[in-house]
């Protein structure tokens, strides 16, 4: 995996410049620095991600199924589902 | 129709294969309610066992904790994290070297077991300390540890279990929920009994056997909603503990406790989710 954008700190000090490939030790970093997600390049054609896609938005159809019953549940898949649009 | 006079404590009792946990343990709790209890007295305790000391220092030199290397010796461990996080640390240790050998099928994998409560504590963890209602160290151990029940079952009643999993599956009804029907209590139950016999503290107890329902844990209510929380969210992500989960609905006052009915919260949750997720699982694949 690697970087999509430069990794900052909370004070936008760069702790990693976008294209480096992640190892272990930059997650150490990240997670002591107070950095809580970051961006990765990712070497998926266009239609693997589309795959992929449709194959979690099918896992969301499947896990939820009928989840009328709990607004908890329906705010997840509503948010779960927004995710896949995103990736 | 539950089977009849079988309880979570007969069957704990019944069950000659309860691992023992090491007694370091029993010792470690013992000397750090006396508080002229050192740092080197606590770290002579846990070096005594080397296959405990061993592991701990590895999971604390591991990305979970941040200090890649730089901690070599338990007392510096100590220093650094404090007593809480070290005797948290060798008590989620001791279970896990304790389960270690149980036998996995396909039925039950303890593979997706022990990655989904690796799961469970890495996200109780995120849940704690984004509400600030309960202490993250304690979450994440709660978190490791909510599934024992599960292997003492499958450890004790492998048929009924695996029946129980296959009907759960087949029905897509709560696990927890065949589990009463066909044995008569859950495996949170089941959990509780082990938390006493094994003397976990007080929280981890409670938490333990109110993951189900945490607003009865009474003060230990947040930290049982954590894990309540995170336990759905683990199976909403796709880390469940079984092959073909079924979602239960988190509680409202747990939901809310953790402060997930705001969309930006659950979101920021989701957003980080992956990042600590990969970090707990140091514990349960070092």
């Amino acid at each position: 995996m690697v970087t999509q954008d430069p990794v900052l700190d909370a004070k936008g000090m760069v702790l990693l410049p976008a294209g480096v490939p992640l190892q272990e030790s930059h997650i150490q970093q990240f997670l002591q620095r107070g950095v809580s997600a970051i961006s990765v390049e990712s070497n998926e054609t266009e239609e693997e991600r589309a795959e992929r896609q449709v194959r979690e938005r099918e896992r969301i159809v499947d896990l939820f199924g009928e989840t009328g019953a709990s607004a908890e549940l329906e705010q997840l898949r509503r948010l779960l589902w927004e995710r896949t649009d995103a990736d | 129709m539950p089977i009849e006079s079988l309880t979570a404590s007969s069957l704990a009792q019944q069950v000659k294969s309860i691992p023992t946990l090491p007694t370091v343990l029993t010792e470690l709790s013992r000397r750090m309610e006396d508080p002229k209890t050192s740092s080197d007295d606590l770290a002579m305790i846990i070096q005594q066992d080397q296959a405990i000391s061993s592991k701990v220092l590895k999971l604390v030199n591991s990305p979970f904790y941040g200090y890649s290397g730089r901690i070599h010796t338990i007392n510096q461990g100590i220093v650094i994290l404090g007593f809480n996080a070290i005797k948290n640390l060798v008590l989620s240790t001791s279970v896990l070297e304790a389960f270690k050998g149980t036998a996995s099928s396909e039925a039950f994998r303890m593979d997706l077991l022990w990655i989904h409560s690796a799961s469970v504590a890495g996200l109780a963890k995120l849940l704690a300390e984004r509400s600030g209602t309960a202490d993250p160290e304690e979450a994440f151990v709660s978190g490791l540890l909510h599934d024992i029940g599960k292997v003492l079952l499958w450890i004790s009643e492998p048929r009924l279990f695996a029946g129980c999993l296959q009907a759960s599956a087949a029905k897509r009804m709560p696990l927890s929920e065949v589990e009463r029907q066909v044995v008569g209590f859950d495996d949170s139950e089941l959990a509780a009994v082990l938390a006493e016999k094994w003397k976990f503290p007080n929280s981890l107890r409670e938490s333990i056997r109110c993951r189900p329902s945490p607003e009865n844990a009474g003060a230990m209510a947040p930290l049982a909603s954590a894990v309540h929380c995170a336990n759905t969210l683990c199976t909403a992500l796709g880390a469940a503990s079984v092959p073909k989960p079924v979602l239960t609905a988190p509680t409202t006052t747990a939901w809310e406790l953790m402060g997930l009915h705001h969309d930006d919260r659950l979101r920021g949750v989701l957003h980080e989710a992956p990042l600590r997720i990969e970090a707990a699982r140091a514990f349960v694949t070092s």
